[in-house]
């Protein structure tokens, strides 16, 4: 009996210590692979949204650029009045000392991510280094290993912060690993904001965002709490990795990572990490603008997502071209009042959203259905 | 044994004292300059469904637990049995005795569990051995040469224990014993070596990882001395807590007064080592934690302030139940003297400021919170609470803790024992003036972090724990002057309740538990890389794991080294259990 008791109780004790350990908030790590992300086609304003994903993520910048006093509190300063005051810093005898301007104040960002200590500012040096040494890791370097194209990134988004005109170099061709191109073989217009990104590619067809109430996916409102940013990225890339309870697999399309910009996946990621935790309360419809074409129906209620229209290539709905040759203007109205009353062969009843009937206009299903009525072969 | 077998020893021994000597032969081959390997995803071998990381995590504990012990043990055993020497008390040299038959039972388990590593580093993380191969080159042999020494001193040690037990042959014994923890100690500060170059990397190419320097810049890294330092003390800790809850499961399972009594001691010596160990162990892990910032501030502020910071609470509830156990095991050991009830009064106060520096230790920082949760609270962090989270506050509390852990100590070592100097009355005096300023310094020392930048706030601890440590060496060298000749008191061994004993079981149990997470976050500092800056992980499972899912396999692993020195210790007693004969039948 003494053996047991004493065997219970030591059990007992490591239990708790388990337990302990599980009722802590868990960090969920990040389990992809990694990601090769393109740069090309960026614009300034997509480096300067990668520079601040930088800043906090990869870059680590705020691990001690934060108002701890390790490091100067970047993000809070006023950098507009800082930067020109460190040029002319007696004690600063860089590449840009004694300089002005936006284009100095660039070689300086650069010249302290890559020798932090050519300029340490006073009271953040090493101890007993007299400020002569700095504590921060080179970010060129490994562990942190910044990209060219990354560090210029960080300074653009330095720059705007501080009010200037970012003067780094767009990536050029030789910064990408490869170049997307549409169907064409024109390169298809870089999106440049994560609202862009979710209507190109349709993502409110299925997922309830910006309003669309669609549940064929869950909701994307309050991932950001839910899902690390590094889960929400694999998510886009490889949907099968993790599915939603209640939520089927091999049901998204799988070739968004590589239909996608890697500047457009950072872009959708942010803009899906930000979204709050509900859908915002909708105006009332009637006060919303009906659309006046039939182009700009199926952009608002996001039919490329599922059909292959406008060179959208998806294939979760039939595609649409030539429909006018194959239904009548009726069917097609009845089509999308009702999806489930005729089911092209080869897809499944159930899978397209019912209530297009109830939120379109009377106008508006006039419109889509003359626009699709003439779409081509 | 032959004489190459001795001149091998000597190789060996002379590698360890003159490593620069050892390696001069190989020096050729650091001239290649060969970075480290780069292994794509697809280079890691897989089996089945089997996680590689979790084979080798779990093999690699075990082994850190079982070496701990066969090393800690000697170490326990040599004290005890210099105080044989000192006291000519037979106790302590039967106690060493039999622990170290114990430890011959642990020592093939613990060999058996390194092979078991080796072989599975070999299969799942191939081009990270062949690259510290080649960093550390012919110490590897070295190693498996002093393991071999090692085996051969602890057998001399144990079997010759009876040959040299009286007069001058028990220096002789000793000696052997010296030799034994001094071989111990290398191979544990080798495997350190090998273990800190993953964190620090040093004698290597920053960039490419290519082997620029000698074996012993290598070895010498930036992490090693503090490594060797904290496992040290950390291993005296550990082998007095095993040794205390074997003492105390025999107490609750022998039912004879003497040998209860034995056991009672026994309980008491190894709880008393234990605590000995563990007092300087946080200021070791101070100056651990501040080479880390020192060598890399990222990896540093990655353990106390980023993705493992949480780890630190469950530190402080493992090591806030240590001190729970530890100094209730001393307050009910005042019932064994008859003065003791005199100083029973004070343990409610020790009781308060233990409890308290426990509960501002396991307060968090930052708080991860929900919306609304920050609006209801009105910012991130507890107005009251959220200044207990920082370090200033946690310096306070852990110094307090060990000042009462110590005067529990000096409690029950008084109460059997009353002074006779003239001077006791002025001496008592200024041992309550070294408490009084002492503490007055500590939280002093404490407010002064708050209004200080974060940089200084490491700073302001030195004077803490140069005031600890004044109280601790002050009261003892006082009391050593002031109860000399004192008259001694009968300490009734065995005159403790059973509920006292598990107080010991805590101690080992968090101790193991304690270890194994220590290992999780040296380990995670790491982060993506198998050496820092240098090789980087790119296996499927180069993330850091949940703190549950850590939770759950340090659990698994010593739930299964709990069951190990349950069947080390059934065949210590089975050693000594005799069939009886047809005589004694009759």
């Amino acid at each position: 009996m003494t053996f047991l008791r004493v065997i219970g109780f030591s059990v007992a004790l490591l239990l708790f210590y388990m337990g302990f350990s599980h009722i802590l908030p868990q960090v969920e790590p990040d389990t992809s692979a990694p990601v090769e992300v393109s740069t090309a086609g960026l614009d300034m304003d997509g480096m300067i949204a990668l520079g601040e994903s930088l800043f906090s993520g990869k870059g680590t910048c705020t691990l001690c650029h934060n108002g701890m006093g390790r490091a100067p509190d970047t993000l809070v300063m006023d950098m507009a009045a800082t930067f020109p005051a460190r040029l002319t810093d007696a004690r600063y005898a860089g590449v840009s000392a004694g300089k002005e301007g936006a284009k100095a104040i660039e070689a300086y960002i650069l010249e302290s991510m890559e020798d932090p200590s050519a300029f340490v500012v006073e009271g953040f040096g090493e101890k007993g280094s007299n400020d002569t040494v700095s504590p921060m890791p080179a970010v060129d370097k490994a562990p942190i290993e910044l990209t060219v194209v990354e560090m210029n990134a960080v300074t653009a988004f330095l720059q705007d912060l501080a009010g200037l005109e970012p003067t780094i170099p767009l990536p050029s061709a030789d910064d990408a690993p490869r170049v997307e191109e549409s169907s064409s073989g024109e390169a298809a217009p870089l999106l440049t904001t994560g609202v862009a990104v979710v209507d190109e590619h349709g993502c409110a067809s299925c997922h309830d965002l910006d309003g669309s109430g669609a549940t064929l996916g869950p909701s994307l409102y309050g991932i950001g709490k839910r899902m690390s940013r590094a889960t929400v990225m694999e998510a886009i890339i490889d949907p099968n990795a993790v599915v939603a309870d209640g939520y089927d697999a091999d049901f998204m399309p799988a070739d968004f990572g590589e239909e996608m910009r890697g500047s457009e996946l950072l872009l959708l990621t942010d803009y899906l990490m930000a979204l709050p935790e509900a859908a915002p309360v909708s105006e009332d419809d009637d006060d919303e603008e009906l659309a006046t074409t039939g182009l700009e129906v199926v952009e608002n209620y996001g039919c490329a997502g599922c059909h292959d229209l406008d060179g959208s290539e998806a294939d979760i709905g039939p595609a649409l071209n030539g429909i006018g040759t194959r239904m009548s203007a009726d069917e097609i109205k009845e089509a999308i009042v009702d999806p489930n009353a005729v089911i092209t062969e080869g897809y499944e009843a159930d899978m397209m959203p019912d209530y297009f009937g109830d939120d379109m206009a009377e106008s508006e299903i006039d419109l889509i259905t003359d626009y699709l009525l003439k779409l081509p072969e | 044994m032959r004489l190459s077998h001795l001149l091998a020893l000597f190789a060996a021994l002379i590698a360890v004292i003159a490593p620069e000597l050892a390696i001069a032969a190989t020096e050729e081959a650091a001239v290649v300059l060969e970075g480290a390997p780069k292994p794509s995803r697809l280079d890691y071998p897989l089996i089945g469904n089997v996680s590689a990381r979790t084979v080798v995590w779990s093999a690699a504990q075990m082994h850190l637990f079982l070496a701990a012990f066969v090393l800690a043990v000697p170490l326990f055993a040599i004290a005890t049995e210099f105080m044989s020497v000192i006291t000519g008390d037979d106790r302590f040299d039967d106690m060493a005795r039999e622990f170290m038959k114990i430890t011959m039972a642990a020592y093939s388990l613990t060999a058996l569990v390194g092979g078991g590593l080796l072989l599975s580093l070999l299969v799942f993380y191939p081009h990270l051995m062949d690259y510290m191969v080649k960093v550390f080159r012919g110490q590897m042999l070295i190693y498996a040469m002093l393991f071999g020494l090692e085996s051969i001193t602890l057998y001399v040690y144990f079997y010759s224990w009876d040959a040299l037990r009286r007069g001058n042959r028990k220096w002789y014994h000793m000696s052997i014993g010296l030799l034994l923890n001094t071989v111990g100690l290398t191979l544990m500060f080798v495997a350190n070596a090998w273990a800190s170059f993953m964190m620090s990397p040093a004698g290597v190419d920053a960039v490419s990882g290519a082997v620029t320097g000698t074996v012993w810049e290598a070895t010498r890294n930036p992490l090693w001395n503090p490594l060797n330092l904290h496992r040290f003390l950390a291993n005296i800790a550990y082998g007095g807590a095993i040794v205390g809850g074997y003492a105390a499961y025999m107490f609750l399972a022998e039912k004879d007064p003497e040998t209860k009594a034995h056991y009672d001691w026994m309980g008491y010596t190894a709880n008393f080592i234990a605590i000995l160990g563990f007092l300087p162990l946080p200021f070791a892990g101070y100056w651990l934690m501040a080479e880390i910032y020192a060598y890399s501030q990222q990896m540093g502020i990655t353990a106390m302030g980023g993705i493992l910071a949480w780890l630190f609470i469950i530190q402080a509830v493992l090591i806030g139940t240590i001190m729970l156990a530890a100094n209730y095991y001393l307050w009910s050991g005042l019932m064994r003297t008859d003065r003791g009830a005199q100083y029973a009064k004070y343990v409610k106060y020790i009781a308060v400021v233990i409890v308290g520096g426990f509960l501002v230790w396991l307060t968090p920082h930052t708080l991860i919170l929900s919306a609304s949760e920050i609006q209801n609270l009105g910012g991130t962090h507890h107005k009251i609470l959220g200044p207990l989270g920082i370090m200033p506050a946690k310096n306070v509390a852990v110094n307090l803790m060990l000042v009462m852990t110590f005067l529990s100590f000096q409690m029950f070592y008084r109460s059997s024992r009353i002074p006779t100097v003239s001077w006791a009355k002025q001496g008592n005096m200024v041992v309550v003036a070294l408490y009084v300023v002492g503490i007055v310094n500590i939280v002093g020392a404490g407010i002064y972090g708050y209004i200080t930048p974060t940089v200084y706030k490491v700073g302001a601890s030195v004077p803490q724990v140069v005031s600890t440590l004044t109280i601790i060496i002050g009261a003892v060298i006082i009391d050593v002057f002031m109860l000399r000749g004192a008259k001694a008191e009968k300490v009734h061994w065995g005159r403790m309740t059973e509920r006292s004993q598990y107080a010991l079981f805590v101690l080992p149990v968090a101790f193991t538990w304690l270890m194994g997470l220590m290992g999780y976050i040296r380990s995670s500092l790491r982060t993506n890389w198998h050496v820092y800056t240098v090789m980087k992980d790119n296996s499927p499972e180069n993330y850091i794991p949940t703190l549950g899912d850590a939770g759950n396999t340090i659990t698994a692993i010593t739930l299964g080294f709990m069951a190990i020195m349950v069947f080390v210790f059934w065949l210590s007693r089975l050693g000594q259990t005799k069939q009886k004969t047809a005589e004694d039948t009759a």
